[in-house]
């Protein structure tokens, strides 16, 4: 550009300087009235008459285009050629300056004071600088809007000091070098422009003695980040200034509104009540400028809001969290001294208390007491001695999970959590111990059962004494053989139809010993065995056991709730470990709702519990890693399926069950919404609803390939048949990650034609207060784990709590009479070759669409000890031995 | 009227009059109708300081003088055999009669010659007085149900027992003769030519349900055994007052179950049955060595309809047995795992028919009267091999269900491909096709599952599921031959054969040195060119659904 410049003065400067200067100063004149008549349409968007059209070619005396100024260059050291290049300009020159002084009249520049602030989407999309006019009116100038001018800021200033300095300097005595001095001399007397709706990148250059000053985009951003402050739009002020702040974070202005705004962004949402955000501004606020006035009052008074807000919702953490923001950035605040005063006078009057009631043998109390006052302030003196003392005696564990038991009381089955906490409630007379290529039983309550008679008979001897730290009550065999009776008792309504199969009869040897009599030998004792004691003469047994129901009071107990609210359960030894013991173990476990993994993360880092037993495979991963952590794998991998109702009538159909198998992408399903990894290996496809490890798992077995045409196929064919099918309704429990499971197979269904709702049991409506009505449902999504699919796979079918025929009443003959074969399996492995074949003829009867399995994990904290060296196969496998030592978080919130 | 109660007096004088050795003797020869009851009766009284011997005494007397006065001279009692007190029975009430076995109660009947014979127990329950009794029988060797009465009044005592006796008795009916094709017997019935001492005593009516019973005598007219015939019964059709010849129903299982028996050896008496107890577990069994218990089949009940079940009729149940009674025409029951099922006693329909299913098929149909014995077995055959077959078949519909579907899809993609004329994609289409399982491999399956479960048929020696299993198989066969037929992929084999030709022809055509510019009018456009009819029509396009993919009805 200023080459091109350079060029036109050298042609002027052959001339004479007199000559120059008149020429030029009509010529500048010109220009400046071409451009008035630009810049005054710069803000407007009217298309009206463009007074300056004929000038779209550029005046003579502006500038000239880049292409001729290069081409222009070669011909400066030929003279003929150079005379007859400014007689051209001179002459286009006076005929410029008399078309232009016409049009001037014409054209009127917009005055400063009429000027408006750009809005934020006109500073977005053009940035532009205004050029105030040097005139006659001082009081309201003329401005000259231009794209951004350079260099900046303080134009004028760095034109002018450039100019001083090329003046001092000596004058060139060589023509070339002079013509260049002459040439920067004249290019700092002017500032080149453009105007910012010429697309054709025409140049103007304006003297700079006819600016008075210049308004910089800068300068129009800061003005409209003050007028959006003052409308309280700090949002929009605050991401207005952000790109400024990069750029040219030292703009004069910039700070100081920037300061000005926090300020009033921290009252105003202080008066809204949100005090959060308000010491978030104001901290905010102390980093650009801690001496900011009033800052120092205002930032005390928030912390002292929020911590009392926090006091009073007893989240102590939360409180130590503002105090030690702010005694982070104001070490001796008066706030900070009062409340760390008033935190640890809290602490230690709690510790006090804490050791009060465990004086008086108040130990669960002392434990709660003594916990909150860890949370409380950590650093309190004594405290952690107090803590390993109170924690050694009552042992505690938190514990976090996503359901907790009850959640999905109106589904027809129990949920993994109901399962979870009835295990934990109760022992049965024989315990899954290990899982491994077969299943593996232990028994408290028996010191020995030997099978006699090749069998018929087995003799059970119970355990005369129990552990220390056992959570149970000596048995005699008359309470075991009462219930015995019970289950092959038909008029009882503990009667247990596929035990009372077996078992022909009880007899009590002695005080702890008992006969068993079978009418035929089982495969098996352990799976069938698998119940609760239940008291003498109570009808009912199996109180909430997984496999058979009652109502009668259980002996057979370990822990027992207590203060259940929404979102914990406190479970606590049903009977408490006596006094005087060397070591004692685990007595209380408290579990905590959360609703995502996420959220169950942050309590786990937080401190506030100590083990998780439900997070999805995608979410341990960084857990893994972490140090401070066990992470143990469940010995039995969690299993989703689809299960049909057996009542539901459209589904009697095959073509319409195998229809919704084929409509299913099941991997996807798995990668994206239950893995969230396309390559994790913590999950796989099944074809069963038990473990693919599991000795009834018939690896033969080849999954149906998801097939869109295929479900359509069958679907038309499931419409001719039944003439119409009505929606499904597809019901799952309150589990977050199966529900999003749920919703994609849902939407996958969709997708070939079939029409299913999700619906979910009357008691996750949030109606309580109605009568929960029986759930109709078609399809259920479940999540289980089958220790035993020799005995559980009955009730699974049937969603039912035992092994009724009657409740396979709906099933095809050879199905019903395939289950009981598999019941009166001769020998064990009779059974797992008949459990392999029935699994093979449930898939291809489509009898439910098994989808996953995933390898879920449980962590624990590592101040957890003595817990199983195996798997677990259960979350709380002899959780009455764990030993939980003492420990609090002493990190900074 | 007057000349007939003097005769029934009469007739009752002189059975009194008659001595009871002779009572056989006095009827005449062959006249079972005129030969009466020779009955033993007996009370035992339980201890109560209310039974004095003077109420033991009054009771038996009156008891004598009600049984005199209702059956008249139809029942003779053996000297020392009337109304007599019982003190072998231990102990004495309900329990005892509930011990007391045949054979007890003829070794305490030796020394009394008598056909029938009653034991009563007389005791208190509670502020009420119960009577209970049993029936005991030389002719049909056997020993009834309990039967008992209540009341609360003390002198009321010998009515209920009255009572008692009224619903233990239970008429002995001779079968004369029995008619294959009408399915009917004539009976008649013991001392029916014996007015009763009340004219309105009636111990049979039309409707009520007899069980026939051989009796097979030997050379000199003793009885070398008894044996009941099962699953038959006689239904009594309506009879009129003072009749002895009646006409019977047969209802059985049997083509001919009383016909083949009458020989001159053998003896078909029919007893009354009349159900005592509210239900009947009735146990399935299958083999005999040991009998296998057959749990998971459904036992359907439903009425039996018989000429006479709309008469009245004394075979109704107790008073107190008909608590499980159930109104519904048909019941669908399920064994459980000891191959039982309960049967409840239907108020309305005394006998009923049962079936036992396995699957598609009827493994047993039986006429059945609930509420006779507590238990009864039924004998059915091992459906277990027919059963596998069944299931065998029905994953073999499965797959095959999934291959016409998958084949199905295929061919619509295969027409879509045709209709766009993308012979290369509809090639493709039609390997894969041929690729999927076809007839011939489901007819080898199915071949298999025939053969192997004949095989262990034939071995068994199991007729009947032999014919079961080569008419599954053969409805299989039609299936696979219905819905795999190879006509539709050479159907569509030719429509691409002749689309590849067509496009190879023009392809040639394309490419012919001496082909006819494309311009050039063809010979179907002259001006004058006569058209044919349809050529005028407009092209009929096809309905939408008609276009559509249509899946196989399967």
């Amino acid at each position: 550009m200023k080459r091109a410049m350079g060029s036109f003065d050298i042609s002027l400067a052959l001339r004479g300087r007199a000559r120059l200067a008149a020429i030029l100063s009509v010529f500048v004149l010109t220009v400046i009235g071409l451009l008035l008549a630009r810049s005054s349409l710069a803000f407007q968007d009217g298309p009206g008459p463009r007074p300056g059209g004929t000038r779209q070619k550029g005046p003579p005396g502006a500038t000239k285009d880049p292409q001729s100024r290069s081409k222009k260059r070669p011909k400066k050291e030929k003279e003929p050629a150079k005379e007859k290049q400014s007689d051209d300009v001179e002459k286009a020159a006076s005929d410029e300056s008399k078309r232009l002084k016409d049009l001037k009249s014409e054209q009127k520049l917009p005055q400063l004071l009429d000027m408006s602030v750009p809005t934020v989407a006109e500073l977005n999309r053009r940035p532009v600088d205004w050029l105030v006019l040097d005139g006659n009116n001082k009081r309201n100038p003329e401005v000259l809007v231009v794209k951004p001018v350079f260099p900046r800021p303080d134009t004028l200033r760095k034109l002018s000091d450039a100019l001083d300095e090329l003046r001092k300097r000596p004058r060139p005595t060589n023509p070339d070098e002079r013509d260049k001095w002459e040439t920067q001399k004249a290019d700092l007397q002017k500032l080149m422009v453009l105007l910012p709706d010429d697309g054709s990148g025409q140049i103007y250059e304006i003297p700079t003695g006819k600016i008075d000053h210049i308004v910089y985009h800068e300068d129009l951003v800061i003005r409209r980040g003050g007028l959006l402050a003052e409308e309280k739009k700090f949002r929009d002020a605050l991401e207005l200034l952000y790109p400024l702040e990069r750029t040219a974070p030292k703009w004069k202005g910039l700070e100081d509104l920037s300061r000005r705004m926090l300020l009033s962004e921290a009252e105003a949402t202080l008066q809204g009540g949100d005090y959060l955000a308000g010491l978030m501004s104001l901290v905010e606020l102390h980093a650009r400028d801690p001496g900011y006035p009033g800052l120092h009052g205002r930032l005390g008074d928030v912390t002292d809001k929020l911590i009392e807000s926090a006091r009073q919702a007893h989240d102590d953490r939360e409180a130590r969290h503002y105090l030690a923001r702010l005694a982070r950035i104001e070490p001796n605040h008066e706030t900070v001294e009062k409340w760390n005063r008033a935190l640890q006078t809290d602490a230690q009057t709690l510790t006090a208390s804490a050791l009060k009631a465990a004086g008086e043998g108040h130990y669960s109390e002392a434990a709660a007491t003594i916990d909150r006052a860890a949370r409380v302030w950590p650093k309190a003196v004594g405290l952690a001695e107090v803590h390993r003392k109170i924690c050694e005696r009552y042992q505690w564990l938190s514990v976090g999970a996503m359901t907790l038991p009850g959640d999905d009381s109106g589904l027809p089955w129990p949920t993994l959590a109901d399962q979870r906490v009835t295990r934990l409630e109760q022992f049965d007379l024989f315990d899954v111990d290990r899982v491994d290529d077969a299943t593996h039983y232990r028994s408290r309550l028996l010191e020995e059962w030997e099978p006699t008679d090749l069998g018929r008979r087995a003799l059970f001897t119970l355990r005369r004494t129990h552990a220390s730290w056992e959570s149970r009550q000596d048995l005699t065999a008359t309470s075991l053989m009462s219930t015995i009776r019970a289950l092959i008792d038909p008029a009882s309504p503990a009667y247990d139809e596929r035990f009372a199969s077996y078992v022909d009869g009880v007899q009590l040897l002695s005080a702890l010993e008992l006969e068993i009599r079978f009418s035929r030998a089982p495969p098996r004792m352990e799976p069938l065995f698998r119940f609760p004691i239940t008291a003498t003469g109570s009808v009912g047994s199996a109180a909430g056991s997984l496999d058979r129901s009652g109502d009668g009071p259980v002996l057979s107990r370990r822990f027992q709730r207590s203060t259940p609210s929404r979102d914990a359960i406190v479970f606590r030894r049903a009977f408490p470990q006596p006094e005087g013991l060397d070591q004692y173990r685990l007595a209380e476990v408290d579990e905590h709702r959360y609703d995502s993994p996420q959220h169950e993360i942050q309590a786990l880092l937080r401190g506030d519990v100590s083990m998780l037993l439900d997070l999805p495979p995608w979410a341990i991963g960084s857990l893994r890693k972490d140090t401070r952590f066990f992470v143990l794998d469940y010995a039995i991998p969690t299993t989703h399926v689809l299960q049909f109702n057996p009542n539901s009538q459209p589904l009697k159909s095959r073509e319409l069950r195998l229809a919704l198998s084929y409509a299913l992408d099941v991997q996807r399903i798995l990668s994206q919404r239950i893995l969230r990894n396309a390559d994790s290996s913590a999950g796989r496809l099944s074809t069963a609803p038990f473990a693919t490890t599991s000795y009834a798992y018939n690896g033969v077995l080849t999954r149906r390939d998801f097939s869109a045409s295929m479900a359509v196929s069958l679907h038309a064919a499931a419409v001719k048949r039944l003439q119409s099918i009505p929606p499904l309704r597809l019901v799952c429990e309150r589990d977050p990650e199966a529900q999003s499971a749920a919703a994609e197979i849902v939407a996958q269904w969709k997708r070939v034609g079939i029409a299913v709702e999700l619906v979910q049991p009357e008691s996750l409506s949030g109606n309580p207060q109605s009568d929960p009505r029986p759930l109709e449902w078609d399809i259920a999504y479940r999540k289980l784990r089958m220790e035993e699919p020799l005995v559980e796979i009955w009730p699974f079918l049937t969603v039912n709590s035992g092994a009724r025929l009657e409740s396979v009443r709906s099933a095809p003959d050879w199905l019903r009479i395939e289950l009981l074969d598999v019941d009166r399996a001769p020998d064990w492995k009779s059974a797992v070759s008949r459990l392999q074949t029935l699994h093979a003829h449930l898939y291809a009867e489509v009898a439910y669409i098994p989808l996953w399995e995933v390898d879920d994990a449980i962590v624990l904290r590592k101040n957890v000890r003595d817990f199983p060296p195996f798997k677990f196969v259960t979350p709380y496998q002899d959780i009455e031995r764990w030993i939980v030592q003492s420990w609090f978080p002493e990190d900074e919130p | 009227m007057r000349i007939g109660r003097t005769l029934a007096l009469l007739a009752v004088l002189v059975g009194y009059s008659v001595p009871c050795g002779g009572a056989e003797e006095a009827a005449p020869l062959g006249r079972v109708d005129y030969m009466p009851y020779r009955v033993s009766l007996s009370v035992a009284f339980s201890q109560d300081a209310e039974i004095t011997n003077a109420y033991r005494r009054s009771v038996c007397s009156t008891l004598r003088t009600r049984l005199a006065q209702t059956f008249g001279a139809t029942w003779i009692f053996a000297p020392g055999a009337a109304v007599r007190l019982n003190d072998r029975l231990t102990p004495p009430d309900e329990s005892g009669l509930d011990r007391l076995s045949y054979r007890d109660a003829a070794q305490q009947l030796s020394g009394f010659a008598c056909d029938k014979a009653y034991f009563l127990t007389i005791g208190r329950q509670g502020p009420k007085w119960r009577v209970a009794g049993r029936e005991w029988d030389r002719t049909l060797q056997s020993l009834g149900t309990i039967a008992s009465e209540t009341t609360v009044d003390r002198a009321l005592v010998p009515d209920a027992a009255l009572t008692a006796v009224e619903r233990l008795f239970s008429p002995l009916l001779i079968v004369n003769d029995a008619d294959r094709d009408s399915k009917s017997a004539t009976l008649t019935i013991r001392a029916g030519s014996i007015p009763f001492g009340d004219p309105n005593f009636e111990p049979l009516r039309g409707g009520d349900i007899f069980r026939p019973v051989f009796r097979f005598l030997d050379s000199k007219r003793a009885v070398r055994s008894i044996q009941s015939v099962p699953w038959t019964y006689l239904v009594l059709q309506p009879l009129s007052k003072g009749q002895s010849q009646v006409k019977a129903s047969v209802v059985s299982s049997y083509r001919a179950p009383l016909a083949a028996n009458m020989r001159r050896r053998v003896e078909v008496v029919a007893v009354r049955v009349r159900p005592e107890l509210s239900e009947t577990h009735l146990k399935l069994a299958a083999g005999r060595d040991p009998p296998q218990p057959q749990g998971g089949l459904f036992v359907s009940i439903s009425e039996l309809s018989t000429p006479s079940t709309g008469a009245q009729s004394s075979t109704k149940p107790a008073a107190g047995a008909p608590a499980a009674s159930v109104e519904a025409t048909q019941l669908k029951l399920l064994s459980n795992r000891r191959g039982e099922v309960t049967i409840p006693v239907n108020l309305r329909h005394p006998i009923v028919r049962l079936e036992v299913h396995s699957g598609a098929a009827i493994l047993a149909r039986r006429p059945f009267v609930p509420g006779l014995d507590a238990e009864a077995t039924l004998e059915i055959a091992d459906d277990r091999v027919r059963l596998g077959t069944e299931r065998e078949i029905d994953v073999l519909e499965s797959q095959l269900i999934e291959t016409v579907a998958r084949r199905g899809a295929l061919i619509s993609r295969t027409r879509a491909a045709l209709s766009r004329t993308d012979t290369q994609r509809a090639q493709q289409l039609i390997s894969e096709v041929e690729r999927l399982p076809g007839g011939d491999e489901y007819f080898a399956q199915l071949n298999r599952i025939r053969v192997l479960a004949l095989e262990e048929a034939h071995n068994r020696k199991d007729r009947v599921a032999e014919r079961r299993i080569e008419d599954l198989c053969r409805k299989t066969l039609e299936r696979i031959t219905q819905y795999l037929s190879d006509d539709r992929i050479a159907t569509f084999k030719e429509e691409l054969a002749t689309l590849t030709n067509a496009n190879k022809v023009a392809t040639e055509l394309q490419n012919a040195p001496m082909r006819r510019a494309q311009d050039s009018p063809p010979q179907n456009n002259a001006p004058l060119r006569r058209r044919s009819p349809d050529e005028l029509k407009p092209p009929v396009k096809k309905p939408a659904e008609e276009r559509q993919v249509r899946p196989p009805s399967l």
